[in-house]
């Protein structure tokens, strides 16, 4: 997963970090660290799963500290 | 167009509205939420999830989407002696949807002095250039000069 990841549904978010943090090997406690404790554990465990979604911040914040930037681009049958 | 922050989200959704010449109870209506909640939205004062963004983007024939980080996204801008950077910024700021003070409050500016770089009043360091940009989801770099030229003949 190098590209650009196409958010189409954001039930998918939680895939999509999972996969990221696993690709950087960073822990739930690692990432938690990387966003200087903007969120907990508990709460990144949540959205991993599809419980919940972060709220605009901290999804900023959680994209970043996984080496992606957060992005509108034209969709693909537009 | 990068999101750099929530606040910079609202701002980027509102400019959407606007140059789509939608009105607030008319885009309201199509994502199904009140008027006022949109006021509130455009004006900052509430937060938008991350499933408001998608489904207003969508309105506008955009995707949400992660990038690697550094990745042009708005194609990539040449800049030379002769470019007036106090130009360049007022119009990125101004396609991100930021007002001044937005943009001044992000760089921990007064609006007076961000507007009298935007205006050359003032010489610009490349600090505060390195950091506006950032703030516009941009990033200052060095890059063959094919590159900026490829990017203008696509354009």
């Amino acid at each position: 997963m190098t590209g650009m990841i196409r958010i189409a549904d954001p039930d998918s978010i939680g895939a999509v970090i999972v996969d990221l943090r696993e690709m950087t090997q960073l822990s739930q406690r690692g990432l938690v660290e990387e966003v200087g404790g903007a969120f907990r554990q508990g709460q990144l465990s949540l959205w991993e799963v599809n419980k919940g979604l972060p709220s605009m911040p901290n999804f900023v914040r959680l994209v970043q500290a996984l080496g992606y930037d957060l992005a509108l681009v034209p969709r693909e049958d537009a | 167009m990068k999101i750099t922050s929530g606040r910079q989200a609202n701002s980027i959704l509102r400019a959407l509205r606007t140059r789509a010449g939608f009105t607030r109870p008319q885009l309201a209506r199509r994502l199904h939420i009140s008027a006022e909640t949109l006021y509130d939205r455009d004006a900052g004062r509430r937060g938008l999830s991350v499933d408001a963004l998608a489904e207003t983007a969508a309105e506008f024939g955009l995707d949400v989407a992660l990038v690697p980080r550094g990745t042009p996204t708005a194609g990539l801008i040449a800049i030379d002696a002769q470019r007036n950077l106090g130009a360049l910024l007022r119009d990125l700021r101004r396609r991100a949807g930021l007002s001044l003070a937005d943009l001044a409050d992000r760089l921990q500016m007064t609006k007076g002095g961000l507007g009298h770089r935007e205006t050359a009043a003032q010489a610009m360091t490349v600090a505060v250039l390195a950091e506006s940009l950032d703030a516009l989801g941009y990033d200052l770099i060095a890059a063959p000069r094919s590159a900026t030229v490829e990017q203008e003949a696509a354009a």
